[in-house]
């Protein structure tokens, strides 16, 4: 099937959004760091994660096409270019979080865009992140986020020496492995182009992490989880090593949020993301995580409001735990309005 | 297709060795213990977990979009689950114009590849309610020109509460798609809505609304919701409301039988439906659910209203037993509609009409058989006057010509008796006599013996047709002596006028025409025709039989002889082939048909080389014996043996 036509319409909305919303952008005097720890899973043991938001300018793709159907990202970035020195400053002084943390640790840097992208991370900043990381003993693992035409060998194998022997992971948002859902959300990209990133990425000996989105736009709960679970089956056979599953959450200024509005949009449930989980779970070495943002919210995956935090805390000690048992034992009234809704969204819209 | 009551129907459906029939609710919420009741025959799954729950039942899989994850996989998936019926997940139509358009356009094409890959199996297609017009038709005819065995009406819900859409996208549907696929309206359909969506022309339901109000511990009963908890005794006697209120019982016990009774409930509303269809009693059990809901009342009084060719298209011409009208829903009813219509344009009064006389019905049918016609007509014949066409005044058949008294629904309907006429039965009679008196010459003189409601309509006729009519008097009721001696002494001041009618032959004509069109009864009787008298009326001419009278019907069976005075007028069916044989034509055998043709209707059956070879009764109308693809056309009363004697 053939969903360009379809496409080129999500694409044109975007962009039109995207238009109406950047100027909502924030000056540079405007933007202050942000970050924090979070309890996390290091390479295969439970620890911290130490997060850094870099204010950079924002995801390329976001600001020249449109950008992704669902992704609101680009508004935190900046207005204009960051001097290198403010984004050092800025991840020097998230980073004294660090001192009271036990091992293992690790750090995510995340730009609401690409971190191998040198119009928003310039090559000496990331130098000297790298640098300083690389110092701290606590530290096993770091981890950042690129779109894959940004992982070029050049620069990975630069990134891998500077870290001196510290493990890096790249996470990219792959969404899902069928290039028809991705092509439906304007992600731009297509399963071979991050097959050749994760080739590469595999080469120099970094850790991949793929993001999968979890009832995109077009899709039904059932489809979302059909979905979401061949695509799992498929990177792990890939050889990926971490899968996050991200339910979706409606941004502002998205095409998403255009649908949502109109009630011709719902967030994920909660229950399908246990499903994905106890469907998986043993049947794949790959590591599965999923710590939902926004959750209970209208706007984020949710159940019926009673049980959200109970699910949100299970997947949350699944992600960091592995243990699956949680999620067997959570349990709700409302789960039956969900198998229901499932059935009914299925056949009946 | 067995069976009709407007574009309600009973059908019987083949899925491999597998059979179902509808109208019929799909259970589809196979979820850990909720099993489906062993009564419910056909159910919707998409998760392999629960096929156990489900053997030997008939299988419905949704599967997720071709248009998104590609034919081949989609269909691998429903094949997976065992699927016996495959049914088509389409994404969300959004309000977004250009995207619907571009949707709507890549959903066709993956329904086309769909059908070519799938070829053994059933598929259910979506349709959904756009409300751009245009985009509407085109996503139906594209849909109808391939055929799908099954339709689903998405979104369906979204627009109940709007009986004007509603009742057009359902006439639309009816339109386009025509008579050969099922109709599955899927999705939260309140039972009460049932009887009126099957009387519409959907086949099939699901359990989503009822497991949606169980969940919130509603228990069903009569049409309507209420909280378990606010009932002290249950009203119903099921299996499991007898164990309902059980203290002893867990919560999910509780809810299963909750689930029992409810789904059992509904179902029971959709066995309703079948039993009144094969009784001809739907559109009854219609007028009657009107009463749920104010909705269900404007969806009903729109149909009359907005669809009136498709119901009364599949509405049979006679019935069984009583027509009763209780309330202003049966006024325009199909069938009293139809009458009216009738007598309108197929009408024509006798040669030498001396006077026309007016007349209140009676209780009793036929009228002539009640004690207050017997007196009529006997003052009738006292005052010496020849030649007098009675018309009987009538809610809601409007006017009923004395020849046409026997016909269907004339002797079989009944009325609540009030004396009370509202404004709407007015207008609606008034019309119906004006029309009639303006079949009559302007010298024509008008005699009403009228009063109350009859009077008030009788009056306004006089108006419309502008016509004066000359009134008797009435003093207490109209069978009073001093009100029949007003009557006497009114008629005998035309007893000049001396016409002759012979009233048996009439009824045959007028008969004629009202069942075959205007011009029939012409054919069929020629000046030598003789009438014959005993269990039935019997038409002759020279010794030769005719046509009989159905007393339960009142309508003209011809025989062979008499059949071929008419059979090219009107009501053919073309045989492919040139005698039939055993006891009915088949749909596949029908050549051609005339679109005129109603269930029930005596029909003329002919060979290819158009002559007549049997005469048998619709049991579909001529457009179904087209476009169906099986099923029986017509059962014969009389065929043409190879030897040319009559059986």
């Amino acid at each position: 099937m053939n969903v360009k036509n379809i496409s080129n319409i999500v694409s044109h909305y975007s962009s039109r959004l995207r238009e109406e919303h950047l100027s909502s952008r924030k000056s540079i005097d405007a933007v202050a760091p942000r970050f924090w720890v979070e309890p996390d899973r290091v390479l295969e043991k439970p620890g911290h994660a130490l997060v850094v938001i870099l204010p950079t300018l924002g995801c390329h793709w976001a600001i020249t096409s449109g950008g992704c159907a669902m992704c609101g990202y680009i508004y935190d970035g900046a207005r204009s270019p960051l001097p290198p020195d403010f984004l050092i400053k800025q991840f020097k002084a998230a980073y004294e979080k660090i001192v009271p943390l036990t091992p293992p640790v690790s750090v995510k840097i995340f730009t609401s865009g690409s971190f191998f992208d040198e119009r928003e991370v310039p090559e000496q900043v990331r130098n000297e992140i790298f640098r300083i990381i690389s110092k701290e003993d606590k530290i096993e693992e770091v981890i950042v986020e690129t779109r894959p035409e940004f992982v070029r060998e050049e620069t990975i194998s630069n990134s891998v020496k500077a870290l001196e022997g510290k493990t890096l992971t790249v996470a990219i948002g792959l969404e899902t492995v069928n290039d028809n859902i991705r092509a439906l959300m304007n992600k731009g990209f297509t399963l071979e182009d991050f097959n050749s990133a994760l080739q590469t990425l595999k080469s120099l000996g970094v850790r991949v992490k793929v993001y999968l989105l979890v009832k995109p736009p077009f899709l039904k709960e059932v489809e979302a989880v059909i979905d979401t679970e061949k695509s799992i089956m498929h990177l792990s056979k890939m050889g990926v090593d971490v899968v996050s599953l991200n339910p979706c959450t409606v941004h502002k200024g998205t095409f998403l949020e255009l649908l949502w509005e109109r009630g011709e949009y719902r967030p994920p449930w909660l229950w399908s993301l246990t499903k994905i989980i106890l469907d998986i779970h043993g049947k794949t070495k790959t590591t599965i995580i999923c710590t939902p943002t926004a959750s209970g919210r209208p706007r984020g995956p949710h159940n019926c409001g009673a049980c959200d935090r109970q699910v949100d805390a299970a997947l949350r000690h699944f992600s960091v735990t592995q243990d699956v048992r949680q999620l067997e034992i959570v349990d709700c009234q409302c789960k039956l309005e969900w198998k229901l809704y499932c059935q009914d969204e299925l056949i009946a819209h | 297709m067995l069976r009709h009551d407007g574009p309600g129907r009973i059908t019987r459906v083949k899925v491999g060795s597998k059979v179902f029939s509808t109208p019929n609710l799909v259970f589809n919420f196979t979820v850990g213990s909720f099993n489906p009741p062993p009564q419910l025959e056909v159910v919707a799954i998409h998760e392999r977990e629960a096929l156990p729950n489900v053997e030997g039942k008939i299988k419905i899989v949704p599967i997720p979009s071709p248009l998104i994850f590609g034919a081949e996989e989609s269909l691998n998936y429903g094949l997976s689950l065992k699927a016996d019926i495959l049914l088509v997940s389409t994404p969300m139509i959004t309000h977004l114009r250009d995207l619907t358009v571009a949707l709507l356009d890549e959903l066709i094409e993956s329904m086309k590849t769909v059908r070519k890959i799938a070829s053994s199996l059933p598929i259910a297609a979506p349709l959904y309610y756009l409300q751009d017009k245009s985009l509407r038709s085109m996503l139906l005819s594209e849909m109808s020109k391939l055929e799908f065995p099954i339709y689903v009406l998405k979104g369906l819900e979204d627009i109940l509460r709007n009986p004007r859409v509603l009742v057009s996208f359902l006439n639309e549907i009816n339109y386009t798609i025509g008579p050969n696929a099922l109709l599955y309206a899927p999705g939260k359909i309140p039972p009460s809505y049932y009887l009126h969506l099957v009387y519409l022309g959907v086949d099939l339901f699901d359990v989503s609304a009822i497991i949606d109000s169980t969940i919130k511990n509603l228990y069903f009963f009569g049409g309507e919701w209420y909280p378990l908890s606010s009932i002290g005794d249950l009203p119903c006697l099921c299996e499991a409301c007898l164990h309902l209120k059980d203290s002893l019982l867990s919560s999910e016990e509780r809810r299963q039988l909750l689930f029992n009774h409810n789904i059992l409930s509904a179902l029971n509303l959709l066995r309703k439906a079948s039993f009144l269809i094969k009784q001809s009693r739907l559109r009854e059990g219609v007028e009657e659910a009107c009463h749920y809901l104010p909705e269900l009342a404007a969806i009903l009084r729109i149909s009359d209203k907005t669809a009136y060719s498709m119901l009364e298209k599949y509405t049979p011409v006679s019935g069984k037993g009583k027509v009763y009208c209780i309330g202003p829903e049966s006024y325009n009813r199909p069938s009293i509609s139809r009458f009216r219509s009738r007598v309108a344009a197929r009408y024509t009064p006798p040669k030498n009409v001396t006077l026309v006389l007016l007349l209140p019905c009676s209780a009793r049918k036929p009228y002539s058989r009640s004690p207050s016609h017997r007196l009529f007509r006997k003052i009738i014949t006292e005052s010496g006057v020849k030649g007098v066409c009675e018309g009987i005044v009538t809610s809601p058949l409007g006017l009923v010509p004395r020849e046409l008294e026997e016909v269907y629904p004339a002797a079989h309907y009944d009325v609540p008796v009030t004396g009370d006429w509202d404004q709407e039965e007015i207008r609606i009679t008034a019309e119906c006599i004006a029309n009639y008196l303006n079949k009559f010459p302007d010298d024509c003189p008008v005699v009403a013996h009228l009063d109350g409601g009859y009077l008030q309509a009788c009056k306004k006729a006089g108006e419309l047709a502008g016509r004066d009519i000359i009134y008797t008097e009435v003093e207490g009721d109209l069978t009073s002596s001093s009100s029949l001696s007003s009557l006497k002494k009114i008629l005998s001041r035309f007893s000049q006028n001396q016409g002759e009618i012979d009233y048996l032959k009439e009824v045959f004509k007028k008969t004629a025409d009202y069942q075959f069109g205007l011009g029939a009864g012409e054919m069929l009787l020629s000046e030598s025709a003789m009438v014959k008298t005993g269990q039935e009326k019997l038409l002759y001419e020279k010794g030769i039989l005719l046509a009989s009278i159905s007393p339960s019907t009142g309508f003209i069976v011809p025989t062979l002889e008499g059949g071929k005075r008419l059979a090219h007028f009107s009501h053919w069916v073309i045989f492919k082939g040139e005698y039939v044989k055993g006891s009915s034509v088949m749909v596949p055998g029908v050549e051609d048909a005339d679109p005129q043709i109603r269930p029930g209707d005596i029909v003329f059956v002919v060979s290819s080389s158009k002559e007549l070879i049997g005469i048998g009764e619709a049991v579909l109308n001529g457009e179904e014996m087209l476009k169906l693809s099986r099923g029986v056309a017509v059962k014969l009363k009389f065929t043409k043996k190879r030897d040319s004697n009559e059986r």
